[in-house]
């Protein structure tokens, strides 16, 4: 069991026709794209253009996706690629911002970009970062070694079971209770 | 939607049987959409800050850190390790001196520590200085004094290296304070003093 299997089952269901799947697929990622892509495109607006581009693309390209590499390996190089057009096309028109319009676009896909959720607070990085790190310190040690050893070790449940030496059942427990204490920090801050 | 199987369907720790089904729910429930993203939100902010520390371990960026830990006292540590090189030389160049110039003599008896060892080195490796120099030195510069060293002092040549009293603990005192002093003398080293201070040996 692994990350992958629900990257596989959401693509799977795209390919179905499922553009709920797709949402999923762009809230779990689009956080990791602007962080991406902004290595590439400093203005931050022109950032989440590029963004809603790359997933543009990736809704687009998804039907013909063989799963060969995993998702994101797949939509990284998407907003690589997205990113590099971006530039070179502001290189060639300093003062426009060359984002492509949906001409030749299947029916539907403006709707999709509609919802594509671009919204600022995909850009305050810096204090989303400072109030999910506090939170992380605010933590009591056990919830804290429990998602620290899923989030940044890459652990997996048994391992970090055996690691933490208790159950499963435990590890579960204490991160979701970790996630929910920084969420509970964090939500404040994105809804407002 | 029940928010544990949400964090698990995040860590992608859910039975594949029941994937099926809590896809259909997450994708039909709005708060557990956005919490789904806030998740995974947190998750990319934590491996961000600690891919953004480079040159420290991963976790360090979100562990916070043990409090530091109280400094030792280093400053007799550095001064033990400063007389134990001091008496590497100084049984290094003791033994050239006797064989080329004079017996030379650190002073005798006095020292409590120094009865054990009264006949110089012996029961001891080859190049190894024990007795009359203090306990800082026997620890700290074992290993130091340890080490194979031409001109090795045993203790029926000419020019043994016999725990001495008196001006054994002058000799010391000087060479330790000198040692302290000599950055800001700025002077170089001290192995001529060694010699000076060795000649004033009775």
């Amino acid at each position: 069991m692994g990350d992958n299997i629900t990257d596989t089952e959401l693509v799977r269901r795209v390919q179905d026709g499922d553009r709920k799947a797709f949402d999923l697929l762009v809230l779990k990622y689009q956080h990791r794209i602007v962080k991406l892509v902004s290595r590439y495109v400093r203005e931050p607006s022109e950032a989440l253009d590029v963004t809603q581009e790359t997933f543009l693309k990736a809704y687009r390209a998804l039907p013909n996706f063989r799963g060969d590499s995993a998702f994101y390996t797949w939509i990284y190089r998407i907003a690589i690629n997205t990113a590099k057009n971006h530039l070179v096309a502001l290189s060639r028109r300093p003062n426009e911002v060359d984002i492509e319009n949906a001409d030749g676009e299947p029916i539907g896909l403006d709707e999709l970009q509609k919802s594509l959720e671009t919204p600022e607070h995909l850009l305050l990085t810096d204090e989303i970062r400072e109030t999910i790190l506090e939170a992380m310190r605010r933590l009591p040690d056990d919830l804290r070694e429990a998602i620290t050893l899923r989030e940044v070790d890459g652990l997996s449940y048994d391992e970090i079971a055996q690691v933490m030496e208790c159950p499963i059942g435990t590890v579960r427990s204490r991160i979701f209770r970790a996630r929910e204490a920084i969420d509970e920090r964090l939500r404040p801050l994105l809804e407002n | 939607m029940n928010r544990e199987d949400l964090s698990a369907l995040v860590d992608g720790e859910i039975a594949e049987d029941e994937l099926p089904r809590l896809l259909d729910t997450l994708a039909d429930d709005g708060g557990a959409r956005r919490s789904w993203s806030r998740y995974h939100l947190i998750g990319d902010t934590l491996r961000a800050g600690a891919a953004d520390q480079p040159g420290q371990p991963a976790r360090a960026a979100v562990v916070p850190l043990p409090p530091p830990r109280r400094r030792l006292p280093l400053r007799g540590l550095a001064v033990a390790a400063s007389v134990a090189t001091l008496a590497v030389v100084l049984a290094i160049g003791g033994g050239q001196v006797a064989e080329e110039e004079a017996p030379l003599a650190l002073a005798q008896g006095g020292n409590a520590d120094s009865s054990s060892a009264a006949g110089g080195v012996t029961g001891t490796p080859p190049g190894t200085l024990d007795g009359g120099l203090g306990d800082s030195l026997r620890t700290a510069g074992t290993a130091a004094l340890a080490a194979p060293a031409t001109g090795t002092v045993a203790d029926d040549q000419p020019g043994a290296l016999t725990p001495l009293g008196a001006h054994d603990e002058r000799l010391n005192g000087y060479l330790v304070n000198f040692n302290e002093q000599r950055s800001r003398l700025g002077v170089p080293g001290v192995h001529p003093y060694v010699r000076i201070v060795g000649f004033e040996a009775p």
